[in-house]
């Protein structure tokens, strides 16, 4: 091969190439420089310290954690309850209206915004659910609060959640189910020992995808939280510890950790369900 | 008999648990369709009205047009860089090809927020021209462009190299196969990419949020949050996020429309 | 019109050879196929040949013209795939327009040379089909229309109708054969099937494992195979090892003992008593002669252990000495051994051919 062959494929990557490094890898470390620097020093003259990260992991940011992954592992698990019945019937049961089904699962894409202020006008009083409650009181509660994000966010994760089980499940053999079936099991039985165990990695790669999805969270939690989960949702910190407090050092330092932890998750979701991560 | 209207049931269980799903995703866009055409008069009763959508149109507009700007020429940049990246990926087999993919695909596993702000620091840091339109527009092509990387990996795994290679065979040149007989065969996966990156980029918010803060330029969701966050129950409000998803929902049905739900298979949720 | 020479070819995967010092050359007007199994690399020849691929070693002449490092489309080439390649998104017409219009014919050319190849291919009046309402053999026909059409120097078609149903792959063949006597065109074939091959070659490449086993036209192939692979490549035959026994150098008749099998036969003089040879034989030359010539030389017995009636002929499965022979019997004779199996014969071995052992 001679070097002009050679070449030819990296001149077609090379912008492709130039991109990511220009406007993902740079831009990601000097996150990282800018993680172990103090304040806005960044900026200026570096103060170098690990004290960003000695905060995060001291206990002043323990409920922080909590509340973030609390809410995210429960709208997590509520994709896979909702979820899994509604994988299994997509690629078992229906066949028409199949692209129908399809589109609307693109529709969450379209803004975790509409999804929180779509929910804020769900539980307004004179909204569609309001019949669910009977005083303006509970109302309230229940529009700030905690199950209307997990809600809300199981929502916006659903269709990567969905498409993971999807996946899973379709890469199950047929004949094998089959064959169970003409060795006498019964479809429960059918189900619940080989189907349910083959799908077992799709299903936690699915619920690995909402976390790691929830991770970015950041419309859901700001606008339907509440206060608590507004305030102490990591991905919020990250904006208003940065823009309102002008601790660019600190507000890197929540954002490494979580960019860590996202990908971590992503890869072991890829590795549990050898299945696509969108 | 009795197995016969036992799947009857069976489907009929099917058919509304999927249905109530999906009344449950479309929920929250349907509400705001519905309370942007709400008008509550001062005796207290509501009636339909699309004077919302008119009174925001003055100040609203032009943030649409420059999210619509920003997704154009997003997507015209994705398409010109990621087109040929995908026939590289695809056509030709050298060694790191893999891990270089692999390393693309990294965007998509940051969380947003994450990501938005390692941008702010990087602009204001490095890239200090970058602070204005062309920020955007660095973002979202570097944010968008693995969903057109990932479209025309499909569409040029879909295409059978014998056409490129007869085309060569009959006399014509590099140039003149690629544009009659390449992009024409792989034009609908490549749509596919186009609609993806529309639809994403035209309603991203978080990175925009930032974006505003450090920019003073408004895309039209984050007009939308600031205004939700000041003044919240108007239904002027409400008309304008239901704009932004009309328009989305405009595009989505015109593409599925002519070209189907076939270049989106095994890219994206489907 | 031109002649075509692959020199010393080398292609070279990793560890593996696809096409090892291959040699090819098709006079002016000939029409050469490359023979072989699939993998053997004759499918890597041809497109070397043809410029999609680049060889590692060796050099392409078309008439003398060094074309090694020219990309196919300035080789003036006609390319037919194995699959239908007719552009999905184009009709017939501008199917076949489209080399046309690469090497800049006027709009009036063009519809002039289209109406001529379509007539060539006998496919009159589908200007305006889409390929995807066209069968697989009118697809293929308009596959070579087009070809055609641009007036190439050489054609090459790699198995163009191996997707094509037995019966109409019969059928073009043989027009294959005739379009290329009547435009007198180079042609270099690539197909795996033998018959097809013998039906309307001039001369035939042999080709195994990337290397060219053996070159000649079909009836040398068939009665002089050199090398062990041909031999069994080409038809049936039986094959035994053993070693030259005796040579008389003069009359090129010698005694090879073999299985236990004495056979006298033609050895080439390239060899010489002692050297470890095997005997090929094809069934349909295995003689049986009458009771009385037993004993006599070149005459060996065996016993018949199963007797197959294939219709137009009836295979034996003999045992000579402890070796195992197939005997093909056409004729009228092939009823006489129906239910022939226990029955002692007398076989002459004559008609085999020596190569040297593997």
């Amino acid at each position: 091969m001679t070097t002009y062959e050679r070449l030819k494929p990296l001149a077609l990557l090379a912008p492709a190439i130039a991109l990511e490094v220009g406007l993902f890898f740079v831009p990601l470390s000097l996150l990282a420089i800018a993680s172990v620097t103090s304040k806005d020093s960044f900026f200026f003259t570096p103060v170098w310290t690990l004290s960003n990260y000695a905060d995060i992991f001291s206990p002043a940011y323990t409920f922080d954690f909590e509340i973030t992954f609390g809410l995210i592992i429960a709208a997590a698990f509520l994709d896979l309850v909702l979820g899994f019945p509604f994988a299994y019937i997509m690629t078992r049961r229906i066949r028409k209206y199949q692209d129908v089904f399809r589109a609307i699962m693109l529709v969450p894409l379209f803004g975790e915004l509409y999804i929180a202020y779509g929910f804020y006008y769900v539980f307004l009083p004179g909204g569609p659910l309001s019949f669910l409650f009977s005083s303006s009181i509970s109302l309230f509660k229940a529009l700030y609060s905690m199950p209307a994000a997990v809600v809300a966010l199981a929502i916006y994760t659903f269709p990567f959640s969905v498409y993971n089980i999807g996946i899973s499940l379709q890469g199950i053999d047929r004949s094998i189910e089959e064959s169970a079936r003409c060795l006498g099991a019964g479809s429960m039985r059918t189900f619940v020992s080989v189907t349910l165990p083959m799908s077992l990695p799709g299903i936690i790669g699915a619920w690995l995808v909402s976390i790691g999805w929830g991770l970015g969270a950041f419309a859901i939690p700001t606008l339907m939280g509440g206060a608590v989960v507004a305030e102490r949702m990591l991905s919020v910190e990250i904006y208003s510890i940065a823009l309102l407090r002008m601790d660019f050092g600190m507000s890197s330092a929540i954002g490494v950790i979580l960019a860590i932890i996202a990908v971590v998750i992503f890869y072991i979701s890829l590795r549990a369900s050898r299945g696509a991560l969108i | 008999m009795k197995a016969a209207s036992f799947e009857r049931v069976k489907d009929a269980i099917s058919y509304t648990y999927v249905l109530l799903i999906s009344g449950l995703l479309l929920l929250p866009f349907m509400v705001i369709l519905m309370r942007s055409v709400t008008l509550t008069l001062p005796d207290g009763t509501t009636t339909f009205s699309i004077k919302p959508y008119f009174d925001i149109v003055q100040a609203f507009w032009p943030k649409v047009y420059l999210s619509l700007s920003i997704a154009i020429t997003t997507i015209l940049i994705d398409t010109a860089i990621g087109v040929p990246a995908a026939y590289a990926l695809v056509r030709y087999n050298f060694r790191g090809k893999r891990t270089l993919f692999t390393l693309l695909n990294g965007v998509w596993y940051v969380p947003g927020i994450c990501y938005a702000l390692s941008l702010i620091i990087t602009y204001y840091f490095l890239y200090k021209w970058f602070l204005g339109y062309w920020g955007f527009i660095g973002a979202y092509t570097c944010g968008f462009l693995l969903l057109m990387l990932m479209t025309c990996i499909v569409a040029f795994r879909y295409l059978d190299p014998c056409y490129e290679e007869s085309a060569s065979c009959l006399g014509a040149g590099r140039l003149t196969t690629f544009f009659r007989v390449t992009l024409p065969l792989v034009g609908p996966g490549v749509s596919a990419g186009i609609l993806l990156i529309f639809v994403l980029s035209f309603n991203e918010f978080i990175t925009a949020l930032l974006l505003n803060l450090a920019t003073k330029l408004q895309t039209a969701p984050v007009r939308v949050y600031a205004d939700v966050t000041r003044a919240r129950v108007l239904p002027s409000i409400s008309a304008e996020a239901a704009v932004l998803q009309l328009i989305s929902l405009a595009v989505v049905l015109i593409y599925l429309k002519l070209v189907g739900t076939k270049y989106l298979r095994g890219v994206i949720l489907i | 019109m031109t002649k075509v020479v692959a020199k010393d070819i080398s292609k070279i995967y990793g560890a593996t050879k696809a096409v090892y010092r291959a040699h090819l050359e098709a006079k002016d007007s000939e029409f050469v196929t490359i023979l072989g199994p699939s993998g053997c690399g004759k499918s890597t020849t041809l497109r070397i040949i043809a410029g999609l691929i680049r060889a590692d070693e060796g050099r392409v002449y078309f008439d003398d013209k060094d074309v090694t490092d020219l990309s196919p489309n300035r080789r003036n080439i006609g390319f037919v795939f194995q699959r239908v390649a007719l552009f999905p998104h184009m009709n017939v017409r501008k199917n076949i327009a489209f080399g046309l219009k690469a090497r800049h014919y006027s709009d009036t050319e063009i519809g002039r040379k289209t109406k001529e190849v379509l007539a060539i291919v006998h496919m009159e009046g589908y200007e305006d089909r889409a390929p995807a309402q066209l069968s697989g053999g009118q697809a293929q026909r308009i596959e070579i229309a087009r070809v055609l059409a641009t007036d190439p120097d050489v054609l090459l078609f790699d198995e163009p109708l191996s997707n094509i149903d037995a019966k109409l792959r019969d059928e073009l063949k043989f027009e294959i054969r005739k379009i290329q006597r009547e435009t007198g065109k180079t042609m270099v074939y690539v197909t795996h099937d033998q018959g097809e091959a013998f039906a309307i070659s001039d001369r035939i490449y042999v080709m195994s494992q990337g290397i060219v086993e053996q070159v000649g036209t079909p009836t040398e192939l068939y009665t002089d195979p050199s090398t062990p692979f041909v031999a069994s490549f080409i038809g049936q035959n039986n094959f035994v090892t053993g070693t030259i026994k005796a040579m008389d150098t003069a009359s090129g008749m010698g005694t090879v003992l073999a299985g236990g099998i004495e056979i006298h036969t033609q050895i080439p003089r390239e060899h010489a008593a002692g050297d470890k040879v095997t005997a090929c034989i094809r069934p349909e030359d295995i003689e049986i002669l009458p009771e009385a010539r037993g004993g006599s030389k070149g005459a060996t017995t065996a016993t018949i252990i199963e007797s197959i009636f294939l219709g137009n002929t009836t295979r034996l499965h003999v045992d000579a000495n402890g070796t195992i022979l197939k005997v093909d019997l056409r004729g009228p004779e092939r009823f006489s051994y129906l239910n022939a199996a226990g029955k002692e014969i007398i076989i002459d071995l004559e008609k085999c051919t020596v190569i040297r052992a593997e």
